[in-house]
């Protein structure tokens, strides 16, 4: 059986790089911030007070003028507190740059390597010569002699424009005895200059180590000052174990970066080595299980062969990725709230959980998009369901949690309560916003890994692939930035704050009524189906993906498309039922008109509950469309229902709209409106019409599209 | 002997007892001497275990080009003692080349030609134990140790009889 190559498929190695890198930022962020915190907080209060005096002197008589004297006098004071987080940021990527571009000099010197040469060996010199040239490499490394290392391995390194292949005394000194082990291994190391691992894997080291030294030590010496001479030993330790679980998080990602480049280096070089060469053979030597592997470098001997022989299993992101990627988004989002909080005006201080979430977002829709892309496509070759899609968002989801939790700025106590129902009501408040994040999230990552299973059938190439994939990301990320951000401000607002928010808004109905009525949320709701359905646009009649195998003499992958969609029976559905809401609503106007008194119908509360009905009438319409496509349609039946909802309230919308204005030209539509022929067609009626018709009848035809779908999909099991 | 004469001796020397008994290790034997030269005693603490980046399933064999380096650095040593007491009226420029002659390799077929006389079998064996003494010193393996031993004083003339 040929083996899939996972290299179609961003790796896992960039994965946790990226992941080791937001990790890194995230938890410096917090750092500094805590850092600046204890240094600035005894001279943040002197100012304070000093600008109030200075605010009062400036204009004795004037409140406002005072509050903004204060204002602008703190600001300096804050933007210094910020340039403090920035600047740690930009020391300790400078230092990781600097540790990244000079480790090749250092090793050099450190091991005492010196060129390899054909003097040598020229029969080795000429055999690395060939490997290189099978390795396809752009340009061939320069080969090193580690001579009095006894062991049979050997090391890439380097930095940009410059790499290095070790080669140790024990590995040298199996060329004449064992050639094929010796190619084995350096294909091996070739492998990782081939999968551009070699600087991931040295800015990562580097990184870790600018972080201890940057960021950690300094942490180091103001926790011991905060545990043995600060007035709360409490708050004291609450820092120091989300230290402690912190640099621990820090070493985790970069050793299990480091396992994984280990084990796609292995699958590389298996392309040139052969399924059954020399590597496999030195993979398959005993060991024992290591029940503490995930803590070491290299990985567990029996995971490396098991990849080895299944790629496949490659293509699967584990549950604790996900979660991991969770911890890292979220870890630095409250320390960047309050970075925001100090650069921005406070007139847009609701803007900045959205700051976080747009740079935390794309990396949380890469392990969304690409955990399911790489899932659906294995499925797909296997004819099976992907599975365990909608899990891995909920594990995110987790992880996103406990990332708040573990941020420095957490171990700050929110309010001192005062009871235990004082505690209770804001604590469930967070739990249940917790979860509807945990549940928003599962069913984000089915979502993703549905429109990718449509999405998949508009590959022609390995390039198409990438193209179709980097946009499900795209777009994953702009629903993220939006949903994240948003999620955050209430979680950030606490039930304090929201219960504030939602009593100057009106009531928990209008609140939620400008949430879902949102030009953001018609975004949302349209991507919903839009982003699956859309694809049939580029649609082959097969799906053809070059280097699908391992092996080099493999033929391209060749799969037929499943049925196709069906977007015209869902538009028809959609407008047969507008026309019928919108009939039934010409003949609901009319009967007003001629059977209700003039003096009735012209009362603002009785057309309040006129529009309402109305509207009412029309998502009625549009649920049983979304309801009937859903069951029609075979192939992904939610997003056509959610697609003939769409339709209907858009033209139900059109409909009602064009009676209403009908009625100020012809009176026998009129219910007393006022205006003329002249403004038919008022954009800003459609718009307020729209964000209900629209708006809602898409959020309430989510439940029905999906649990319809899914339930005609078991009757025809 | 000046520095320069003894490390080229010893580089000489230790490179036809490796093709002798470990001929797979000389692919390194260049870089491994150089090394071996700059800082003697660094070069002998072998690194075990693998890289923190390397590869990570290679195990870890016993290189003998350290080691024969070392002893055959004593040996020399010796040797150059035991040339400079018998010819001492003979400038030290002239140690060099007696002690290579005193190899095997390098001696005249025609004995009558050798400026020195071959060791003697008393001399040979502590030839032997020099190298054994200095190879156990750096905890190589018994056999291993034999078999250096043995091949450095197989590789020195011997006087008949």
């Amino acid at each position: 059986m040929r083996r899939l190559n996972p290299f179609l498929f961003p790796s896992d190695t960039d994965f946790r790089f990226v992941l080791l890198v937001v990790a890194i930022v995230a938890a410096s962020i917090t750092v500094f911030n805590s850092l600046q915190v204890d240094i600035f907080t005894s001279s943040w209060l002197k100012m304070t007070v000093d600008c109030i005096e200075k605010s009062k002197l400036a204009h004795p008589d004037d409140l406002t003028l005072q509050l903004q004297f204060e204002k602008q006098c703190r600001d300096r004071y804050e933007l210094l507190q910020s340039g403090w987080i920035l600047l740690g940021i930009a020391i300790l990527l400078s230092v990781a740059t600097l540790i990244y571009w000079l480790t090749p000099r250092w090793l050099v010197w450190r091991r005492k390597l010196s060129p390899f040469t054909a003097e040598d060996d020229p029969q080795i010199a000429s055999s690395l010569d060939e490997l290189c040239r099978e390795a396809g490499l752009a340009r061939a490394p320069i080969f090193l002699s580690d001579p009095l290392n006894p062991n049979v391995g050997g090391l890439a390194f380097g930095r940009i424009g410059r790499r290095y292949v070790a080669l140790n005394g024990g590995l040298l000194a199996q060329f004449h005895i064992d050639p094929a082990r010796f190619r084995a291994i350096a294909r091996h190391e070739l492998a990782h200059l081939k999968n551009n691992d070699v600087d991931k894997t040295y800015f990562a080291v580097a990184a870790s180590l600018a972080f201890a030294l940057v960021a950690l030590i300094p942490l180091g010496v103001s926790l011991i000052d905060d545990v043995f001479f600060g007035p709360d030993l409490g708050f004291g330790f609450n820092l120091v174990w989300r230290a402690i679980a912190i640099a621990g998080y820090v070493y985790l990602a970069l050793a299990g970066l480091l396992r994984t480049r280990e084990v796609y280096a292995d699958v590389r070089a298996s392309i040139w080595d052969g399924e059954s060469g020399a590597l496999r053979e030195i993979l398959s030597k005993p060991a024992g299980a290591n029940w503490l592997s995930f803590l070491g470098f290299h990985p567990d001997p029996a995971y490396r062969l098991r990849s080895f022989d299944e790629p496949q299993r490659l293509f699967r992101l584990s549950y604790w990725d996900a979660f991991a990627a969770g911890v890292a988004s979220t870890l630095a989002f409250p320390d960047l709230n309050a970075l925001f909080d100090l650069l921005l005006d406070s007139q847009y201080e609701s803007l900045t959980p959205y700051g976080a979430s747009i740079l935390f977002a794309p990396m949380m829709a890469g392990v969304l998009g690409l955990s399911a892309w790489r899932s659906v496509y294995l499925a797909r070759i296997q004819g099976a369901k992907p599975q365990g899609i909608g899990r891995l968002g909920a594990a995110l989801g987790l992880g996103m949690i406990l990332g708040l939790w573990l941020a420095l700025r957490s171990a700050v106590p929110y309010l001192d309560y005062d009871s235990f129902t004082g505690w209770l009501v804001p604590s469930l408040f967070l739990f249940f916003w917790a979860i509807l994040l945990i549940v928003g999230l599962f069913f984000l990552a089915k979502w993703v890994a549905a429109g990718a299973v449509i999405w998949l059938e508009t590959t022609r190439s390995a390039k198409s692939l990438r193209r179709a994939y980097a946009f499900t990301i795209f777009l994953t990320a702009a629903i993220m930035t939006i949903c994240v951000g948003f999620w955050y401000f209430f979680w950030f607002q606490g039930y304090e704050g929201v219960y504030m928010i939602v009593s100057l808004g009106g009531g928990l109905v209008s609140v939620v009524n400008r949430i879902i009525g949102s030009p953001y949320a018609f975004w949302i709701f349209l991507s919903l189906w839009a982003y699956p359905l859309s694809a049939r646009f580029w649609r082959r009649s097969e799906i053809v993906v070059e280097n699908a195998y391992l092996e080099n003499d493999s033929p391209a992958l060749k799969l037929q498309p499943s049925e196709s969609t069906r977007i015209g029976l869902a538009v028809a559905i959609g407008v047969v039922s507008a026309i019928l809401a919108v009939a039934l609503m010409a003949i609901i106007r009319l009967g007003v008109r001629f059977s209700v008194a003039e003096a009735t119908y012209t009362d603002l509360i009785w057309k309040d509950g006129y529009l309402k009905s109305q509207i009412a009438l029309a998502i009625l319409f549009e649920l049983g469309a979304a309801f009937i496509a859903s069951v029609w349609i075979k192939r992904a039946g939610w997003a056509h229902g959610l697609l003939a909802a769409f339709v209907a309230g858009g033209l139900t919308t059109l409909g009602f709209v064009s009676l209403v204005e009908l009625g100020d030209c012809f009176s026998i539509f009129s219910l007393g409106g006022v205006g003329g022929c002249a403004d038919l067609f008022d954009p800003s009626l459609i718009g307020l019409i729209g964000s209900y018709m629209v708006n809602w009848g898409m959020f309430l035809s989510i439940p029905v599209a999906v649990t319809a779908s899914k339930i005609a999909s078991w009757f025809r099991q | 002997m000046d520095n320069q004469t003894t490390n080229q001796l010893v580089s000489d020397i230790s490179r036809d007892v490796l093709s002798e008994v470990a001929p797979q290790e000389m692919p390194l034997f260049r870089a491994a001497s150089q090394a071996y030269f700059k800082n003697p005693s660094a070069s002998l603490t072998q690194k075990s275990g693998d890289d923190m980046l390397g590869f990570g399933a290679g195990e870890a064999v016993t290189l003998l080009t350290p080691y024969l380096l070392s002893a055959t650095a004593e040996v020399i040593k010796f040797l150059a003692e035991e040339v400079k007491k018998a010819v001492s009226e003979e400038g030290a420029s002239m140690i060099g080349e007696k002690v290579k002659s005193l190899f095997k390799k390098y001696r005249n077929p025609d004995e009558s030609k050798n400026k020195v006389q071959p060791l003697t079998a008393e001399q040979l064996a502590q030839v032997q134990a020099i190298a054994m003494k200095e190879a156990r010193r750096l905890r190589l393996s018994d056999k291993n140790t034999k078999l250096l031993a043995n091949a450095i004083a197989g590789s020195l003339a011997v006087k008949k009889g």
